[in-house]
């Protein structure tokens, strides 16, 4: 008896999921022929991360007042997911998404499988009034494919309160006179972990993110690969680099976590790490994410450098670039809304101030710089991203930057857990990197 | 006359029925892993031209340190828990095959609960708790005193195997529990009986009579622990993404990597058909053995 | 089909005894601890504000219960539409596959026709076929079908399940040929025999091969989250894992979307259990 009843909801619910099945794929049908002509509505549907979503929203009001008829969908996931995605949607031809969010990182490998629209024509109003770096990823054989949103000029935050009892200066200033280079920095996390416990920097070492890595790298202008496109890796300056974050590590001044993950955040909540190098987007990071609770005990300055003589002292890291689908059904639309969000200076003000993106614009009107920040000690830290992006090497990730970050990650474990020599892991990576890549 | 046609209709009922199973068979089935082999032999990316290269993508696989390592990973994590699993299965199988057992539905239900539950919220789940710095685990042994520095569960390559192993055991132990129940239960009581009355402990019998009898079902229990080793997936993909160092790198997963994420379809279809060989071996096997069964 | 647990009392006691079965309770009851915690702590930080998910010393419960997790996934993560998509993506695939296995099964098993030996082996070795080494070109096979992002492309390749084929086929052997002799005398023809004799007599068959499937597929995670990209068109597992973000993941929300996709199928494990135990034993071994 209970066995037919149970039958009988089975059945049911098999009609039932038979008949909406049928009519949800016919509304889709009905939904992608649907013409985009002036007066109807368009949507558009844009895959981006919360951080970057946080941004645009912003703006969102101007926008929907501007343009009514264009309604936004996003569609927010972790960005290495949407980048495989993509590459997924690419090779399918499919008209969704119509704008993606890509990071300058994974620009030019995006930018190689020839999905993205060509919108050489349309960013040429703009070729000037962005930073040149942000270019270079974003084109292939002189076309361009994505407009530059932001730029993440590397600085040096740090804990004032923990300088302070170590009885280093605190003032940006002097904190820049007396940490020029990485030697000074390594003096000075002596000197913090001794007085106060607490770790110079956090970094996975089985995990790492290679984030810190590769902006010591930028700075002196070197990279994975030279400027001849050749794997660079075994170079002896690169391995100076690393040997550096190596001794960091082995004298116990670093705390294992790998950057912008929960124990890492943790840490910089409950003061266990004295600075953050790293791109200017942390500042909303720090102030809205891990530690709320700490205004005024953070300060920014520029990060150190190799040497003193070097003639650059920043470095970049990630920033973000809106892109087109080829396929976009609707893509005067699509740019229509990267143009209001990334064209004007108003909007990239709006969420440079408020979200903590530094555009990758160059702002002509420059007082929205010196506005003093009310978590960063009333310092106006703008000003310091300003000076870190003009004085950074000009520098492009290349299309096998994912490949090569993902080898590093692995030259960290195998000196560490294996106790490989540098020299070794690095020349194995170079090797792997030539043979996988096809360079030289 | 309408015996005739009922005959007829014996006649072609049968293909009629069996037709939905072979069309979907040969369609979603057959074609790919044929197709699979053509991939196999060619360089792909998904979209473009399929350049012709013989067996070069299986000169490149048996060459690839990665490939043997995804093996050598399974081997090691199928090691750390199928013993343990068998071990303590046969000891709650025998608790529960008992009549003095108290709560047998509960535990029951409670040991297998596990095993239907989504892998993907018990990997985030386990996420949460073998986080290194503050994972419930590391904290609670802290706490007791029982470790001093964190343990690295997946962090470093012999303690993210052990802790995919781990959350296999979790996931699997109830189910072969019960597999092994089934087999106890065939086992005639008349024989502990005896074994008592000849004065066996519990533990004598449960080495002398009950391990021997199941001796099939564990057989049985070992070969699809096997196949469920080699095509471990979602565990690895969640709690580790392969590493640290590759070393909770499974076949599956690097045929995923080499598919989806780098689109390398030529070359990782030369590990699906490595894999499905190595799967029917495994099944061959499995039928030889309980042959004889049916 | 169902073995029952109750045996014959063997009649010993003593103090021994006595011991040695609370100890083994003891053992029982610690590993049914090891089993369940984890779900208890799903729970719990399901209902957690995000900086209560990492933190030294751990929250047990949480003192405020956020339950607004849960209104943000169903607001504006699209979780309605999502669990809306599993459950239509397990019942049809299920519904389907039951069909289909009944009707290959009962072929199989009452019916003598050329080739049957050879098309049964078939069947079986199709079972050596991992679905895994079909991937990719099933990937590209579906690109011309358009089938990705579908969810029909999830259902399609697990509706030809021999090991279901199978199950039913044990089921259809234990049926009485003269009931169906009867019947064709009757002038019933074939169909009918099927849907009047043979589908009301499976109904067990279809409970314990139903449930194992239902589960198979709710659960289902891999060949989902190849095809299944956008957010209308995603099941829970996959929608589990896109809510990962790169800098912060709100593992809050992914507890509490894990808590949605585990809540339904423990009610309803909970109600067959008997008929998903049953099931599986018999399927694995029988298989």
């Amino acid at each position: 008896m209970k066995r037919k009843r149970i039958l009988y909801v089975l059945i049911t619910c098999l009609l039932v999921s038979l008949l909406t099945a049928a009519c949800s794929s016919d509304n889709k049908k009905a939904d992608s022929k649907d013409p985009a002509t002036g007066n109807e509505k368009v949507k558009l549907v844009v895959w981006i991360w919360e951080t970057a979503k946080d941004g645009l929203d912003l703006n969102m009001d101007a926008f929907k007042a501007k343009y009514p008829n264009i309604e936004v969908e996003f569609q927010t996931m972790k960005s290495t997911d949407l980048y495989s995605k993509y590459l997924i949607t690419s090779s399918t031809g499919d008209a969704v998404p119509d704008i993606i969010t890509v990071e300058s990182t994974n620009m030019s490998q995006i930018v190689q499988i020839d999905s993205l629209l060509d919108i050489t024509d349309r960013v040429a109003p703009y070729k000037d009034k962005m930073s040149a770096y942000k270019w270079e990823d974003a084109t292939k054989d002189d076309k361009v494919y994505a407009m530059p949103w932001d730029s993440g000029p590397v600085v040096m935050f740090y804990r004032n309160d923990l300088f302070a009892q170590a009885g280093l200066p605190t003032d940006p200033a002097d904190v820049a006179q007396e940490i020029q280079t990485w030697d000074d920095y390594y003096e000075a996390a002596k000197l913090i972990k001794d007085k106060t416990g607490a770790m110079m920097y956090g970094d996975s070492k089985t995990n790492s993110s290679n984030r810190m890595f590769e902006s010591m790298m930028w700075q002196r202008g070197l990279w994975y690969f030279d400027d001849e496109g050749n794997v660079a890796v075994d170079s002896p300056e690169i391995k100076e680099s690393a040997d550096f974050l190596i001794k960091m590590q082995n004298e116990g001044l670093v705390f294992d976590a790998r950057a912008n993950t929960d124990p890492w955040g943790n840490a910089i909540r409950d003061g266990k790490i004295a600075t953050v190098v790293g791109g200017s987007w942390h500042d909303a990071i720090i102030e809205n994410q891990y530690s709320p609770a700490d205004k005024g005990k953070w300060s920014v300055t520029l990060m150190p450098k190799w040497s003193k003589d070097d003639k650059y002292t920043g470095a970049n890291q990630g920033g973000a670039n809106l892109a087109i689908n080829k396929n976009s059904k609707h893509p005067e639309e699509a740019w229509q809304f990267i143009e209001f969000m990334l064209g004007s200076e108003e909007s990239q003000v709006k969420m440079m101030t408020e979200a903590g993106l530094f555009p990758a614009m160059l702002l002509s009107d420059n007082a929205s710089l010196e506005d003093p920040s009310e978590y960063f000690n009333k310092e106006p830290i703008r000003k310091v991203y300003a000076e870190s992006l003009a004085n950074t090497y000009p520098l492009a990730y290349t299309s096998d930057f994912p490949m090569a970050n993902k080898l590093m990650t692995d030259v960290w474990a195998k000196v560490f857990l294996n106790k490989v020599s540098s020299e070794k892991a690095l020349k194995d990576m170079a090797d792997e990197l030539r043979s996988k890549t096809k360079r030289n | 006359m309408k015996a005739s046609k009922l005959n007829k209709q014996m006649l072609v009922a049968p293909y009629i029925y069996i037709s939905p199973y072979f069309i979907l068979f040969f369609v979603f089935s057959l074609y790919p892993i044929l197709y699979s082999i053509y991939i196999s032999l060619t360089d792909w990316n998904g979209s473009g031209e399929k350049l012709f290269i013989g067996f070069e993508n299986y000169i490149q696989l048996f060459s690839d340190n990665d490939f043997w390592l995804s093996l050598w990973n399974s081997t090691l994590i199928f090691l750390m828990y199928v013993p343990i699993m068998l071990f303590v299965g046969l000891i709650l199988a025998s608790m529960l095959n008992s009549n003095w057992m108290v709560g047998k539905g509960f535990f029951r239900m409670a040991l297998f609960v596990p095993n239907f539950v989504s892998v993907v919220a018990v990997s985030f789940v386990f996420i949460l708790l073998l986080n290194t710095q503050d994972g419930l685990v590391n904290s609670v042994l802290r706490s007791i005193g029982l470790i001093d520095n964190p343990i690295p569960w997946l962090e470093s390559p012999w303690w993210a195997r052990f802790s995919v192993a781990m959350m296999v055991l979790y996931r699997w132990l109830g189910y072969n529990m019960l597999l092994l129940l089934t087999g106890l239960q065939n086992i005639s009581k008349d024989l502990y009986e005896a074994a008592y009355v000849d004065g066996a402990t519990k533990i004598k019998s449960f080495f002398f009579i009950t391990i021997p009898l199941v001796k099939k079902m564990l057989l049985f229990c070992t070969v699809l622990s096997t196949i469920g080793t080699f095509s471990l997936f979602t565990e690895p993909f969640i709690l580790t993404q392969g590493g640290p160092l590759n070393s909770t790198l499974t076949p599956v997963l690097m045929l995923y990597r080499e598919s989806f994420q780098n689109f390398n379809f030529g070359y990782a279809s030369s590990i699906a058909v490595c894999f499905f060989i190595l799967m029917m071996v495994i099944s061959l096997l499995q039928m030889r053995i309980f042959d004889d069964k049916e | 089909m169902e073995k029952t647990l109750k045996l014959k009392a063997a009649g010993t006691s003593g103090s021994k005894h006595i011991w040695s079965s609370s100890l083994a309770f003891v053992l029982m009851a610690v590993v049914s601890l090891f089993t369940l915690f984890p779900l208890f702590w799903l729970f719990s930080s399901s209902l957690k504000d995000i900086s209560e998910i990492f933190v030294n010393p751990p929250i047990w419960i949480p003192s405020t219960l956020h339950w607004e997790n849960f209104r943000e996934l169903f607001v504006e993560r699209k979780f309605g539409i999502i669990t809306w998509n599993s459950f239509l993506l397990s019942t049809t695939s299920t519904l389907i596959a039951l069909i289909f296995c009944s009707l290959a099964g009962f072929a199989f098993a009452k019916y003598k026709f050329k080739g049957k030996q050879f098309l049964f082996v078939l069947v079986l070795a199709s079972l050596m076929i991992p679905h895994e080494a079909t991937m990719v070109p099933l990937f590209s096979i579906y690109k011309n079908m358009h089938l990705i992002d579908n969810i029909w492309g999830v259902i399609l390749p697990d509706l030809a399940n021999a090991f279901g084929i199978f199950f039913m086929r044990q089921y259809c052997m234990s049926l009485p040929d003269e009931m169906m002799e009867a019947a064709r005398i009757d002038g019933c023809n074939e169909f009918k025999i099927f849907r009047k004799i043979v589908l009301p007599n499976l109904r067990s068959g279809f409970a314990g091969l139903g449930i194992i499937l239902f589960v198979k597929q709710w659960n289902n995670f891999l060949w989902p989250s190849v095809i299944l990209r956008s957010q209308e068109n995603m099941t829970l597992s996959v929608a589990l894992k896109a809510l990962e973000d790169s800098n912060n993941t709100p593992y809050h929300l992914i507890m509490a979307g894990s808590v949605i996709s585990v809540l339904p199928l423990l009610i309803i494990v909970l109600i067959f259990q008997k008929q998903l135990i049953a099931g599986m034993i018999d399927g694995a071994i029988k298989g």
